[in-house]
């Protein structure tokens, strides 16, 4: 059994003086090809004759194909990338593969005239051609800001899923739903169901949800008919509900839930003479492992009449291990704070905060927010800060400068975060207020071990000096644990730990 | 503990190969070969010369005695006889997991002629597993670069007029961004 090892030959031979990679059978290049991205495997065609055509070859004996690239959808006009999709399912066909994977991302302003039914078309095929996972997706060039502007959805027909087949995956953006009954037997074994800017209503929602006894995973971003939403799945293990902005309402009913995400506006009941003043319903989600609560970006709120929904949300999902919050909901809190009374969350081990902006205002939201809720065992807390252009000058601005020895005006909340291990600030510049947010957080948390300040890149980036800086202040602050190692880093050299939630819907797009 | 069938491997070049019937047999080809009682004196494969052959079977033999040892760990276990000796064959197992995929990602490390003559060895012989090894490695190595690039790497000759290329690049025009 002893395998004889023949020396490893180190570097490859530089250029090779015979091609005989072209000159490889097309099933073997097929399977290379097979091995790239879309895009990569496209870029071969302008190698030479023999390559012009061989990667829609592969791709067309694939049983998998993914045109979701964003350069396939964004850089070029949607009708040629249609027409590089028709040609495939065509070769497809001919060639007779399984079809088990179809997903297709298409930029399409102009997409229910242009070529809308090519596209219900390669659904229809793909279907019934017994694929399993099926997304199209017409919405990509449609950018966040159209949340609210009129675009055109390309209506699918209704008979489209009346018959049984294999699906199990579905996800559909830029579509309209309304002549598509929800109790189709072609949606009914879905165990995912993904629906992004789509045409849809609270009634639709419903009953497709009701109708797919086994989904698992529900998605809905950016439809913008969705007022009350009403979710009951004995399955459903992940639910996503992201910029629908027009939702005032939700009542989800899933015990199996393990991951929840909402990020949109404030919901709260918009009727004044509604008795019921909370607008979110949660039955028990005791399996909840991660929780997503942001309010970044979206409209403009109404302190006086919201505050009571967001506490209620944010109970309804307090229990969770993971949990990612925003600022506008840490006002929230802070405004609560008179009217309400705090809560536990009992299972926390790990906490995010969204921070786009940090002034003193919101360095003591974030002492308010750890004085409402009681988080026992909390092990790690990520706080992100806004990348990009650095913030104004208005007193929080950039700083190793004159006036900063003053003693620091430091919350004065009487909490411990007695299993707190780890800090972790990211895009932090050195700004006096973030100095003040780490001077109080350090001083409650007697078992830290490692405090960690990614700095911000790009715009704004800092030099050596002001990182050193940054290090010895830090390092100078009195804390509750000496023990606690300080770093100070550039995102480049940052290999610690991140936090569970790292998409940040606010930046989506 | 018997002693392993063994089977003998003739390459194009008349070289002798003596290996375990569980290494061979990665090959489907030798496998249907053995299946149909070909193997007296020796089973010729009249497309693979002894430098590519050696290389495949040192793939063949790791592979093989790593499915053995797993193999092997999985009965221990089922049979519940000691279960200090299953757990620790376990262990074992786990670690040949992650010594294979180094194994496999240092094996392809060659110079690009060897691994067309892997290549094409692997799939005369129809080693399924080192024919995606292969085939990936190929294909990591092409990802990323630019056509000119590409071409540079596996000596592909550009026998496009410029108008042909001109039209490709703009029917792909996404791709080249």
């Amino acid at each position: 059994m002893e395998s004889r090892h023949t020396s490893k030959r180190g570097a490859m031979a530089a250029a090779a003086a015979e091609d005989r990679l072209s000159g490889l059978p097309d099933d073997l290049l097929h399977s290379i090809l097979r091995g790239l991205p879309l895009k990569h495997a496209a870029r071969t065609s302008a190698l030479s004759r023999r390559w012009a055509r061989q990667w829609l070859r592969a791709l067309a004996s694939s049983p998998a194909i993914d045109f979701t690239d964003r350069g396939f959808a964004r850089g070029q006009p949607p009708a040629r990338a249609a027409a590089t999709v028709s040609r495939w399912l065509g070769l497809h066909a001919e060639y007779g593969a399984p079809l088990d994977v179809f997903r297709v991302a298409l930029g399409s302003d102009d997409a229910a005239s242009s070529f809308g039914r090519d596209v219900v078309g390669w659904v229809a095929a793909a279907v019934a051609r017994g694929a399993r996972d099926v997304e199209m997706d017409l919405a990509q060039r449609q950018g966040a800001d159209n949340d609210h502007g009129s675009s055109t959805f390309l209506e699918l027909p209704g008979d489209l899923f009346l018959a049984k087949n294999a699906l199990e995956r579905l996800a559909l953006g830029g579509f309209g739903l309304r002549a598509v009954p929800p109790g189709a037997a072609g949606l009914a074994g879905l165990r995912s169901l993904s629906l992004s800017h789509a045409d849809v209503t609270d009634q639709a929602v419903q009953a497709v949800v009701s109708n797919c006894v086994a989904l698992e995973s529900l998605s809905l971003r950016r439809c913008r008919h969705l007022t009350s939403v009403r979710i009951a799945g004995e399955k459903l293990r992940v639910l996503e509900l992201v910029r629908c902005p027009a939702v005032r309402r939700l009542q989800v009913a899933a015990p199996a839930l393990e991951s929840f995400a909402f990020h949109g506006d404030i919901v709260c009941s918009s009727d004044p003479d509604e008795d019921d003043a909370a607008a979110v319903h949660f039955g028990a989600t005791p399996a909840l492992l991660d929780a997503y609560l942001s309010h970044l970006g979206s409209g403009d709120y109404d302190d006086d009449r919201h505050d009571f929904a967001y506490s209620n949300f944010l109970e309804c999902i307090a229990h969770a291990n993971i949990l990612t919050l925003c600022s506008v909901g840490l006002l929230h809190i802070d405004v609560s704070r008179g009217f309400a009374i705090g809560f536990d969350a009992p299972n926390l081990q790990e906490l995010q905060l969204l921070m786009p902006s940090l002034g003193d205002d919101d360095v003591e939201r974030v002492s308010a927010c750890f004085e409402f809720i009681v988080f026992p065992i909390l092990d790690r807390l990520f706080i992100r800060l806004l990348a990009g252009e650095p913030p104004d000058a208005s007193g929080a601005a950039a700083s190793p400068a004159a006036g900063e020895d003053e003693p620091d005006i430091v919350p004065n909340v009487d909490i411990l975060l007695d299993h707190l291990t780890l800090i972790k600030v990211v895009n932090i510049r050195g700004t006096r207020c973030e100095l003040r947010l780490l001077r109080f957080l350090m001083n409650r948390a007697p078992a830290l071990e490692q405090l960690l300040l990614v700095t911000v890149e790009e715009e704004g980036a800092l030099g050596d000096e002001e990182m050193n800086a940054i290090q010895m202040r830090v390092s100078a602050m009195r804390t509750a644990s000496p023990e606690a190692r300080v770093t100070v880093c550039r995102p480049g050299e940052d290999g610690s730990r991140n936090p569970a939630h790292t998409k940040f819907y606010h930046e989506w797009e | 503990m018997a002693s392993p069938a063994m089977v003998t491997l003739i390459s194009s070049d008349d070289a002798r190969f003596e290996v375990t019937e569980a290494a061979a047999t990665m090959s489907q080809t030798i496998r249907h070969m053995i299946e149909d009682g070909c193997t007296d004196g020796g089973i010729p494969l009249p497309n693979v010369p002894a430098r590519t052959l050696a290389k495949v079977l040192e793939y063949c033999n790791k592979h093989a005695a790593a499915t053995a040892a797993e193999s092997s760990a999985a009965g221990g276990a089922a049979a519940g006889s000691d279960s200090g000796s299953s757990s620790s064959a376990d262990s074992a197992g786990k670690d040949d997991g992650v010594d294979l995929a180094s194994f496999d990602k240092a094996f392809v490390e060659v110079d690009t002629d060897t691994l067309y003559d892997l290549l094409l060895a692997a799939n005369y012989l129809d080693v399924k597993t080192l024919l995606d090894l292969c085939c990936q490695k190929v294909a990591d190595m092409i990802r990323g670069k630019t056509p000119e690039q590409i071409r540079q790497t596996f000596g592909i000759k550009n026998d496009f007029s410029p108008e042909e290329e001109e039209k490709i690049r703009k029917e792909n025009q996404w791709a080249f961004e």
